[in-house]
């Protein structure tokens, strides 16, 4: 097992996190609580009839391709999410970042607690595309076109994981962003799970995201498909996407009434599979991605204590 | 090992595109699913690995258009954006 430790972008001041090593001997099936937020609580007709739920056979049969390509098979079967100011759509957040050269990049990001969001690595850390660190991301939960629900905030504060900063390895292409304020506790954040692969084999999986072809990035579209493979620590699923949507959730629903429960942070539409299988892919949360995550969320405040 | 890629993204006229949206839509090895912004020249500058990508371009207006670059030695490349039907 390769152990994985956290590395923040350095601050002007003392570095704001210390590194954490993550213990190998977490139990299988672990999950960090979710929240709906203030908001508006009434339920998103979108999520009813857009998100997948439980387990089935595929929606659609896989394509064959020539290439790797991000669309998979004939038709792009995105669906654009209107009502974007409920949960768990307001959890999802458009980013644009900003490199320290004025390079400017459209990502997506999601709450796991009050002040910590998670997204790809690649958002907060690229050789690629920022030469490093990204220098700031503006982050607006719920975007929906013109329309900012939840405002727009800013930050500076990026953390990632050692084998992504140092190695570029797509398996741990995960980063996480800081918020001074509080916006989770209005806006909700993603209940995550740490689900052993068999539990994980023949879920529905959702993504929604904001990618740069259809509205540049400002609107939400959101697709569903079954897990088609899960390796130790990927998951590869056929599901439609596109640049943009990098470090969107990959959520689950365990029943028709559960609340969604992330199991991935979406990365690859492009590209990254194993054994010849072209699928998107998002590295997986095992348990100590999750406690990774506990630690960055801790880092920030952590979760309120239940009363 | 990587190599510096430039695209540039004009209209019709030639005339570069601010704003406009990158992504790679096929590719012959893994690559990160983001959207690059092109600059006030309507430039993207990146790094890219050894492979073959295809990038299509959208403009602020829906205009699109795709390029496809070979890593190493992609350079500057051109990506010229325009409504469907006027490509």
């Amino acid at each position: 097992m390769i152990q994985i430790s956290s590395i923040s972008k350095p601050q002007p001041a003392a570095a704001a996190f210390a590194s954490a090593r993550i213990a190998e001997s977490v139990p299988e099936r672990v999950v960090t609580p979710g929240a709906a937020g203030s908001g508006a609580p009434e339920p998103s007709k979108s999520l009813k009839f857009l998100a997948a739920k439980g387990k089935a056979g595929p929606l659609r049969a896989l394509a064959v391709r020539g290439a790797i390509e991000t669309i998979i098979g004939p038709t792009d079967d995105r669906v654009r999410v209107l009502d974007t100011e409920l949960a768990p759509w307001r959890m999802i957040c458009g980013l644009r970042m900003r490199g320290p050269s004025g390079a400017g990049a459209i990502g997506t990001g999601w709450f796991v607690g009050p002040r910590t969001l998670l997204t790809a690595g690649h958002c907060v850390h690229s050789t690629q595309f920022f030469g490093g660190w990204a220098s700031s991301i503006e982050i607006s939960p719920g975007r929906n076109g013109a329309e900012f629900p939840f405002r727009t905030v800013r930050s500076t504060r990026f953390s990632s994981v050692n084998r992504w900063v140092e190695a570029q390895d797509p398996d741990f292409d995960m980063g996480c962003i800081h918020l001074d304020e509080p916006l989770g506790n209005e806006v909700g954040w993603f209940g995550v799970g740490a689900l052993a692969p068999d539990e994980l084999e023949g879920f529905l999986v959702n993504v929604s995201g904001y990618p740069g072809d259809r509205g540049g990035g400002t609107e939400q579209y959101h697709h569903k498909n079954r897990i088609l493979r899960v390796t130790e620590r990927r998951l590869f699923y056929d599901v439609d996407t596109f640049g943009g949507q990098s470090g969107a959730p990959v959520w689950v629903h365990e029943t028709d009434t559960a609340p969604p429960l992330a199991v991935g942070i979406h990365a690859y539409g492009v590209g990254g599979a194993v054994d010849g299988l072209e699928a998107n892919s998002a590295p997986r949360i095992i348990p100590e991605v999750l406690d990774q995550i506990r630690t960055w969320v801790e880092s920030d405040g952590g979760w309120p204590q239940a009363s | 090992m990587s190599d510096t890629a430039r695209l540039k993204i004009v209209d019709e006229a030639g005339k570069p595109v601010a704003g406009a949206t990158v992504a790679v839509v096929r590719s012959s090895v893994p690559f990160p699913e983001i959207a690059l912004l092109a600059d006030d020249d309507g430039v993207v500058d990146l790094r890219l690995p050894p492979g073959t990508f295809t990038f299509r371009a959208y403009g602020p207006a829906g205009q699109s258009g795709e390029v496809t670059v070979r890593s190493p030695g992609a350079g500057e490349a051109f990506v010229r954006i325009a409504h469907e039907g006027e490509r």
